[in-house]
């Protein structure tokens, strides 16, 4: 088990050097000028300079990305070109945001598409029609428009909940609550459509499965059948593409946010781009790939949990 | 899915191996209506858009101040947004930059996940195992972020950060493309076209590629839809298309302004979005069920089947009483499955007995309805299968009759049954320790101490030498033997007084078959249990049963004991089938006894006799009505009429060829 | 034996597969030859190698040592278009009738396409072809415009002996050609292979694991074990009077009226290596005759009495199978 992790641990480290390498990689390749973006046509030559040497551009590339990962690995990441505060710092505060949200979206996906896809897998017919209707609604509503919609409905017409706004958890349980049930839930959908006809797919190849027979003849209840032994036989597939909507999530969080003007990571990244403020988005993406290779080594350990040929390898 | 671009989506689109897109299959997929209207409603928006001059109502930057938020009239068939601009223009004006991008996104992913997943799944190796390691890589890259930077560095110009989106979807379409060319080339058919010295590029082209299209195209729609949903997304976020040009991302964006005053702005622009991805979603599922359907037939609806019989239909033969001494008692037994939209009996007034300690043998070849029988005694009809007619009592109790409950409680307590192929038939996920307890919890109420200990003796039973070491392994380390030794346990946890070997041995070595043959036999010696053993070998049954049963088409023709059958058997197919084997050559010279024509299916089963067409003896009285068994000396049933001739050893009258 | 020039010969071959970081043997010091018109049979179980045998001759898999050599020229070598050249003399038939034939193509353009590729053959001419030899299998000229799906298990391995055929080839391997065809079935696609064999005086590689179709179908025997040859004789001597204790394992656990079989496993529990060992005889682990020198020593092929060999330390020692064990008469009347 230890190999497992040691091993997960260690293919972590490329896909951390990859994304941070494409930033690096896209930021050589800036047509232009930063600094003249940054600071307009008119300022003078030594203001450029100042900001070249901020940027750290008046070193060769290699130089930089050898410089930004030296202090990457001390827990620098630099600073925003904005307002000079450390990234580290701003980036930490938007955290628990982003992780409330992206976590309790996959959590509410994770159960929910398992529940919605057993249930279906089971009972056929009607339920597998309209699960299949379901699946592509959640499909093809655009995450965003659903946001809107759902605010509309609950927030301003209703007045249940609060249209915008985070409330942290440390102010008022209720409160945070509140504030992150909206979100969550217009992240979630896409995701639990997913997560539920993968389930019943999934499900229902198990359950068609010979062993399923021999089961059912040597008179096992139909309950330890299916809740047992045919679920932990989909698990896998149902695993893997939780590690994959995850990384969905992560992106789609960038919309949500922005719907429902949360403080967190994904409307920080976009007001950073739009502000070119690059430290400011390559910290977030080195967060984000962070959070990912976090995901998959948690997915991994689980299949290890529920197929024993893995375990052993 | 939205803008959350989840790459299993593209993952999980296609079954590994698809036909080819054909005219054949472009015929198909036409003739379902979700593909017919997603198709007309996708070219209706790309026409639209082309010739978007001619068709708008108004240009979408002319702003109608006198008319802001209109709901839907005759000058604006959908209203105006909140500059007075006209919503349907500007829907239908957003809709080429939403095409465009993605043209440019689907584009890139094609032209180098293409080559890269061919090449990948076709030549293996080092190559291969390099892209894999990239595509993990690839999958975990959150695109949204990527794309982020993308247009933080590139600001003005949104066709690289659309390259840069076709680039980021290659990795999950590499995956699944390379997963169908692997399926592919492990067919034999690429091993034959090797052999027949096809050079590798043209057994790509020819042969690989056309099977892959399918895949190819479903994935094509999946990444158009989540482009759309992406961009649009982006759009929203003010990215892309600037104002005043129209997006159907920035006009959901102008829409949430005015959400207060007016939700119809919203509505159209999110519909607009939704409504395009729904069709190539549609389109998408569509291409893959015609694929799909192509290799296995139309996906069986599943509507109540009519009881209509396929076959015509025989008058029925006068059902007997079940025999109460018997410990299984089968009469005229009928299973029928569903296909296509008919009921199709595929065994037919079936009649036997087993008595407790027996061991009965029922041979057939395949698609004799064997298995369908043996099934049928515990109720474990796959595929829509159904007992239409007959009975079957165990012990006194009508089978067919038992509730939910009762069923459990019946199968693998009365009754046992061990299938084919042993590794496939234990839970992969769990111990053998763990399933043989399950077994036994079912069946009796146990500590688990007692239960495991008992687990050691079934073990034991089945001659499993280390039954505590093999308490703790998996299935999938188990040889095959030892598999369908753990298999033997289980059925036998419950004590059951019969036990079901449906071709026990068909998967196995013929030196591990001896052995299991010898471990059923020692098993009924010890502990008494009757045997009901179904193969298609002649010879494993002849080894260990006492009687046997022989099937054709449906039918029970022959039953006899089985030194008798094999001395002298007393039904023309019988004594066709076991001259037809290799093993009872006298004379080498000669070619082997064959059986002229084939098995009819189910759905042409003849009239009368079934064996008729292929039968030397036949004759007009074979067609006219359903043969009854007729008896014999000896404890011996036939289904023909000629039974007494054959037996007897005389010759056939009415002139037909003699043997 | 027979004193036409060897069309195929196999000396001394050795193949290795990658497995777990590992290189195993699959074949080992595996020696044999067919003349042409003669069929050879090559018996054994699962893991015997007899497949990595036949995919060596035909190129599919690389060779490790050893030398194949088809109408005096050497195959291992070969490579690309004297690769392609030997296809016209060696062909195969496959054992699954479902997945040997491109579902996708009609059944013409998978008979008609080696033909046109390799041979230049006009469309017409391959067309004609295929329609004759579909002819001369049984099946219908017709179905040269048919997909594969609409015939039956038994009419698929037809067309796959008509597609091994259309090249002319001289040797053909069967591997498994008939083991998942019912028994009925079997019996006329035996037939046939006989009579395609008299009339175009085909060599055989008859390969299978039931012992008694292999004795019907060949002149002579070659015994496999986990990848090492236990014996090889004329087809009646193995079958019936076998020397060797794996030979004689075989013979007795055919199931018939009246045999006991063994309750008791003599089977190594998985997990054990399954490649050929470098030294000793693979079969010694389950040998009831087995002695020291077994598993130290590889056995080399020995004369029996019969004009065949055995591979056995012990074979003066090992006694002839009881009359019980052999495989009886079937019928108690002659046919």
């Amino acid at each position: 088990m230890t190999r497992l992790v040691i091993r997960r641990l260690l293919l972590a480290i490329p896909l951390v050097f990859a994304v941070s390498f494409i930033t690096f990689v896209l930021v050589a390749l800036t047509p232009g000028n930063p600094a003249v973006d940054l600071l307009g046509t008119s300022a003078g030559k030594a203001a450029y300079a100042a900001v070249d040497r901020q940027l750290g551009f008046d070193h060769s590339i290699w130089v930089q990305y050898w410089h930004w990962l030296e202090h990457a690995v001390q827990g620098n990441l630099g600073v925003s070109l904005l307002n000079q505060e450390s990234v580290v710092t701003e980036l930490a505060q938007r955290l628990p945001v982003t992780l409330a949200l992206v976590i309790g979206a996959t959590l509410v996906a994770a159960i929910g598409g398992v529940a919605l896809g057993t249930l279906s897998a089971t009972h056929g017919g009607i339920a597998g029609r309209s699960t299949d209707v379901f699946a592509m609604l959640g499909f093809a509503i655009p995450t965003f428009w659903l946001g809107i919609v759902l605010v509309d409905l609950f927030a301003v017409h209703g007045h249940l909940l609060p249209a915008t706004g985070w409330v942290p958890l440390g102010q008022s349980l209720w409160g945070w609550i509140k504030s992150l049930l909206l979100p969550v839930v217009t992240l979630a959908a896409g995701g639990i459509t997913a997560v539920t006809k993968q389930t019943r797919d999934a499900m229902r190849e198990a359950l068609s499965r010979e062993f399923i027979d021999a089961l059912r003849a040597d008179g096992v209840p139909e309950w330890r059948v299916v809740y047992i032994h045919a679920l932990r036989n989909a698990a896998i597939p149902i695993l893997t593409l939780l590690g994959t909507i995850f990384v969905g999530l992560l992106g789609g969080a960038v919309i949500v946010e922005q719907v429902f003007t949360l403080p967190g990571l994904g409307s920080l990244a976009v007001s950073a781009t739009q502000a070119h403020d690059l430290p400011v988005v390559e910290g977030i993406a080195v967060y984000f790939a962070l959070g990912v290779v976090a995901v998959n080594l948690v997915v991994d350990l689980l299949y290890g949990w529920v197929n024993p040929k893995v375990r052993l390898t | 899915m939205s803008t959350v671009v989840s790459p299993d989506v593209i993952e999980r689109a296609t079954p590994p191996s698809a036909p080819p897109v054909t005219p054949r299959f472009l015929r198909r997929l036409i003739r379902r209506p979700s593909a017919a209207i997603s198709l007309g409603v996708l070219a209706l928006i790309v026409l639209a858009a082309i010739f978007a001059p001619l068709v708008a109502p108004d240009s979408p930057n002319y702003a109608d101040l006198a008319h802001p938020l209109a709901g839907p009239t005759l000058a604006h068939p959908l209203g105006t947004d909140q500059l007075g601009r006209d919503l349907l223009s500007r829907l239908i004006y957003g809709a080429r930059p939403a095409i465009v991008e993605t043209l440019e996104v689907v584009g890139t992913t094609l032209v180098l996940g293409l080559p890269i997943g061919l090449m990948s799944g076709f030549i293996g190796g080092w190559f291969d195992r390099m892209v894999m390691q990239v595509i993990d890589i690839g999958m975990a890259i959150p695109a949204m972020v990527v794309i982020l930077i993308v247009l933080s560095v590139f600001s003005n110009d949104f066709d690289i950060a659309m390259i840069a989106l076709g680039i980021l979807l290659v990795p999950p379409f590499v995956r699944n493309i390379r997963g169908a060319v692997v399926a592919v080339r492990g067919e034999l058919f690429v091993d034959a076209a090797r052999v027949a010295g096809l050079s590798p590029p043209r057994i790509v082209f020819r042969h690989v590629l056309p099977r892959v299209s399918g895949p190819v195209l479903v994935q094509a729609t999946l990444l158009s839809a989540i482009s759309v949903l992406f961009t649009s997304g982006l759009g929203y976020l003010g990215f892309g298309v600037q104002p005043p040009n129209p997006s159907w991302g920035t006009m959901v964006g102008n829409a949430q302004q005015v959400i207060n005053e007016s939700s119809w702005p919203l509505v159209a622009a999110g519909g607009i979005v939704g409504i395009t991805v729904l069709c190539l979603g549609l389109l998408g599922d569509a291409i893959r069920d015609v694929s799909v359907e192509s290799w296995t037939g139309p996906v069986a609806r599943s509507r109540r089947h009519s009881v209509a019989l396929a076959a015509p239909l025989d008058r029925e033969l006068a059902p007997r009483e079940p025999n109460a001494d018997a410990l299984l008692s089968v009469r005229g037994l009928r299973v029928a499955f569903p296909r296509q939209g008919r009921s199709v009996l595929v065994a037919q007034d079936v009649d036997f007995d087993i008595y407790p300690g027996e061991a009965v043998g029922l041979i057939g070849e395949s698609g004799c309805g064997k298995t369908s029988v043996a099934r049928a005694v515990i109720r474990l009809l796959r595929g829509g299968g159904e007992v239409v007619g007959g009975r079957i009592v165990v012990g006194g109790r009508d089978v067919l009759a038992l509730d939910a409950n009762e069923l459990r409680r019946f199968r693998g307590g009365e009754v046992g049954y061990i299938s084919q192929e042993p590794q496939i038939s234990l839970d992969p996920t769990f111990k053998v320790g763990a399933l043989l307890r399950e077994a036994i919890k079912c069946h009796s109420d146990m500590s688990r101490a007692a239960a495991r200990a008992r687990a050691v003796e079934l073990l034991e039973l089945v001659r499993l030498p280390e039954a505590k070491h093999v308490l703790a392994l998996y299935p999938h380390e188990l040889s095959g033997g030892m598999a369908q030794r753990v298999a033997l346990a289980r059925a036998l946890a419950g004590r059951p007084r019969l036990l079901i070997a449906d071709e026990p041995t068909t998967a196995l070595d013929v030196t591990l078959q001896s052995e299991i043959l010898g471990l059923l036999r020692s098993l009924q010696q010890e502990t008494g249990m009757a045997l009901l053993l179904v193969s298609h070998d002649c010879w494993v049954i002849s080894e260990l049963c006492q009687r046997v049963l022989v099937m054709y088409a449906g039918q029970v023709v022959e039953q006899a004991p089985v030194d008798a059958l094999f001395d002298r058997p007393a039904h023309p197919y019988s004594e066709r089938l076991l001259l037809s084997d290799p093993g009872s050559v006298t004379d080498d010279a000669q070619p082997l006894p064959t059986i002229p024509g084939t098995v009819p299916a189910p759905e042409d089963w003849p009239s009368g006799c079934h064996f008729r067409e292929r039968c030397d003896h036949a004759s007009a009285a074979c067609a006219a009505a359903p043969i009854p068994l007729a008896e014999l000396p000896g404890g011996r049933e036939s289904r023909c009429i000629f039974a007494h001739d054959l037996y007897d050893g005389h010759s056939t009258p009415s002139g037909c060829s003699t043997r | 034996m027979s004193t036409a020039p060897a069309l195929l010969e196999v000396h001394d071959l050795e193949v290795t597969y990658r497995a777990h970081r590992r290189e195993l043997a699959a074949v080992r010091g595996v020696s044999l030859s067919i003349a042409a018109g003669e069929t050879v049979g090559l018996v054994g179980e699962s893991g015997s190698g007899k497949t990595t045998i036949a995919r060596a001759i035909l190129g599919l898999v690389a060779v490790r040592s050893g030398s194949i050599s088809l109408a005096g020229r050497d195959l291992a070598g070969a490579r690309g278009a004297d690769r392609r050249e030997l296809s016209k003399i060696v062909q195969v038939v496959f054992q699954d009738p479902y997945s040997s034939l491109n579902p996708a193509l009609k059944i013409g353009a998978t008979l008609a396409e080696p033909l046109r590729a390799l041979h230049g053959k006009s469309a017409g001419e391959a067309r004609q072809r295929s329609r004759d030899l579909l002819e001369r299998v049984g099946i219908d000229a017709a179905a040269v415009d048919r997909y594969p799906a609409s015939f039956s298990g038994g009419q698929r391995q037809r067309v796959a002996i008509a597609r091994a055929l259309m090249p002319s080839p001289e040797l053909v391997l069967c591997d498994e050609a008939v083991s998942a065809l019912d028994l009925s079935v079997q019996a006329s696609v035996l037939n046939l292979l006989r009579s395609l064999q008299r009339e175009f005086n085909l060599g055989y590689l008859f390969i299978g694991h039931d012992l008694d179709v292999v004795r019907y179908m060949s002149s002579r025997i070659v015994v496999l074990y986990r990848g090492r040859v236990m014996e090889h004789g004329l087809a009646d001597a193995v079958a019936r009077r076998p020397c060797h204790p794996y030979t004689q394992a075989l013979v007795a656990a055919k199931p018939g009226r009246g045999k006991r079989s063994a309750a008791v496993s003599v089977t190594p529990p998985a997990g054990s290596d399954v490649s050929t060992p470098a030294i000793g005889c693979p079969f010694e682990p389950r040998c009831r005759y087995a002695i020291e020198r077994c598993a130290s020593e590889t056995p080399e092929l020995q004369a029996t009495g019969d004009g065949g060999a055995a591979a056995c330390h012990r074979l003066g020692d090992i006694p002839a199978l009881p009359a019980a064990l052999q495989t009886p008469p079937r019928r108690a009347k002659s046919a």
